[in-house]
């Protein structure tokens, strides 16, 4: 691969031929030849072939430090080291030209494995993204561009308005993508939304700090609030017409799996859990106060893992998620009780209790299953053991201080009296 | 994923300069146009359109494409052997004088040429005989 003709090393007869126009066109060269190399590594065998002007990032690559040697290495076979400097970055004085390079030509990339390689694509989207990010802090480089590209066409400040623009299209384009695709829950749309997600990662990779990234970063989440929404509305529709027919209970089961196959499209967004637990709660009520479980039982089920990862959201920030404590704790309590297995009760109200302290239900029903287990601990093998005795009288004062007008509180304090006089350990 | 980048980029499409203004790209595609088959003017008179009739498309256009930072081409070699000396020879391409000029260079200068043969309109041999007025002074 290696083109040995250098003047450097020729024979002294060949060399004062060998001029500096033939040494531009050698480089020439073999920059086509390494970036044709690096374009079948990232885009495969099949890929159509770039356009000439792209071997010209491998001639500014070759000027950044550690260029000229990852270049020839590139030569001899070994692409490593010229890939790892293809790695847009504002703070490391970066050429706003090669930048640019870098933001169409990992948009290619990103293009041509979309289908293949979603993975690779995606992350060959989010070094566009930061290439462009970048040329849009810098701001002069685009503005230039775009002057020139207009002509007289149009006003200066106008042709520069649209220069720095085209830094912000590609986030532009990912949400118009997840929108279209929202309420069918495309795949495609959920991979536009995906990569919405880390748009705050490719600001960071490319130097963007303070408010810079922070105003990156919302207008992402602005995107992926607006597609999240368009999936929604059809549910919320849903609920709305089951509700007006008076089939909620009935409906309500399966539109809730949508709310969760929604959940799951948008990588489990904290929009569709905060929706879920809002239009939920509702029905969780008339469903607690049908016959039987079973209404509650089947409303519970698709909730049961947005519940849960809403809670940890709750359990982790709970100033933040202030709000939806008590919501959260409410399907915590309705799945406790929907619950067959003691454990497994105990287990969810607890959990409850962690995500609302102060959560009246969670307390009360709390409050009578210690009352029950200090029952259980109170039966007739009470009177011979000690630390039996010692457990319910302390699960009796923790149901005291959950629920201190809890009704099966005064029958459990009683039994307790009872097993410690039978044990001489009160007087009668 | 953008309309930019699920097609061609005019610009790659005709090789045009990213950088150029409409004046530009309206000379390069008349240029084109002069050799274009019927199916392809009529792509290139779209391509005009577009690029120089909405600015604002040129200009997404113009950021959507490798920019041009490849180093000049700069001046051919120069010529070693004239074609009018060497008999038979044929004109080199661009292509051949760069592959061989280091091997020429390597061989050292070249070998003394035979004598160039005169071109046809001037060898005297192939020179047509003088016309000589008949006796008769009429056409021969």
């Amino acid at each position: 691969m290696t083109i040995l003709l250098r003047a450097a090393t020729m024979p002294s007869a060949m060399a004062p031929t060998f001029r500096a126009d033939d040494e531009a066109l050698l480089a020439r060269l073999e920059d086509a030849m390494v970036m044709e190399a690096i374009w079948r590594r990232q885009a495969g065998p099949s890929a159509p072939p770039l356009p000439a002007r792209a071997s010209g990032m491998i001639a500014l690559v070759r000027q950044r430090p550690g260029g000229a040697a990852a270049v020839a290495r590139a030569l001899e076979g070994d692409l490593g080291p010229i890939l790892a400097l293809l790695v847009p970055n504002r703070t490391a004085d970066e050429p706003p030209a090669l930048l640019h390079h870098e933001a169409v030509h990992f948009g290619r990339v990103a293009d041509i494995l979309h289908a293949s390689d979603p993975d690779a694509s995606d992350e060959a989207r989010l070094r566009s993204i930061a290439a462009w990010l970048a040329l849009g802090e810098e701001r002069r480089y685009l503005e230039d561009l775009a002057r020139r590209a207009a002509g007289n066409a149009l006003s200066a400040a106008d042709a520069e308005a649209a220069g720095r623009s085209a830094a912000l299209r590609v986030l532009d384009d990912l949400g118009q993508k997840a929108r279209e695709g929202a309420r069918e829950r495309t795949p495609e749309a959920g991979r536009a939304l995906a990569t919405l997600a880390r748009v705050q990662r490719a600001a960071q990779a490319a130097g963007l700090v303070g408010h810079a990234a922070t105003s990156i970063g919302r207008r992402a989440d602005t995107m992926r609030a607006g597609a999240i929404a368009v999936a929604l509305a059809p549910i919320l529709d849903a609920l709305a017409d089951a509700a007006a027919r008076d089939a909620s209970l009935a409906e309500a089961p399966a539109i809730l799996a949508r709310v969760h196959a929604t959940w799951l499209w948008s990588e489990k967004d904290e929009q569709v859990e905060r929706f879920a637990v809002d239009e939920a709660t509702t029905i969780g009520w008339a469903a607690y106060r049908a016959t039987g479980w079973e209404p509650l039982r089947a409303l519970v089920a698709p909730m049961g893992p947005l519940v849960d990862r809403m809670a940890d959201r709750c359990e982790a920030d709970p100033r933040r998620h202030l709000a939806y404590a008590a919501k959260c704790a409410q399907f915590l309590v309705f799945r406790g009780e929907c619950e067959t297995v003691d454990a497994r009760k105990w287990e969810l109200i607890e959990r409850a209790l962690r995500v609302c302290p102060t959560h009246r239900n969670a307390r009360l029903i709390a409050c009578n299953l210690l009352c029950e287990r200090a029952e259980v601990l109170l039966g007739a093998g009470a009177l011979f053991q000690a630390s039996a005795v010692v457990a319910a009288e302390q699960a009796i004062t923790r149901a005291a201080e959950l629920h201190p007008q809890g009704r099966k509180l005064e029958a459990a304090r009683r039994r307790l009296v009872e097993v410690r006089t039978m044990r001489g350990e009160l007087r009668p | 994923m953008s309309d930019t980048s699920t097609r061609e980029n005019l610009f790659e499409r005709w090789d045009l300069d990213p950088g150029a203004g409409p004046q530009a790209i309206t000379e390069r595609l008349r240029e084109l146009l002069l050799e274009a088959e019927p199916r392809e003017q009529e792509q290139l008179r779209h391509a005009w359109e577009t690029l120089t009739l909405h600015p604002r498309r040129r200009i997404a256009e113009a950021l959507a494409t490798y920019p041009e930072t490849r180093a000049p081409l700069g001046r051919a070699p120069a010529r070693l052997v004239e074609p009018r000396e060497a008999p038979g020879h044929r004109p080199s391409s661009s292509i051949d004088r760069l592959v061989h000029a280091p091997v020429t260079a390597a061989l050292g200068p070249p070998p003394p040429l035979p004598p160039a043969l005169p071109r046809h309109d001037e060898d005297p041999l192939l020179a047509r005989p003088k016309k000589t007025p008949s006796p008769t002074g009429g056409s021969p």
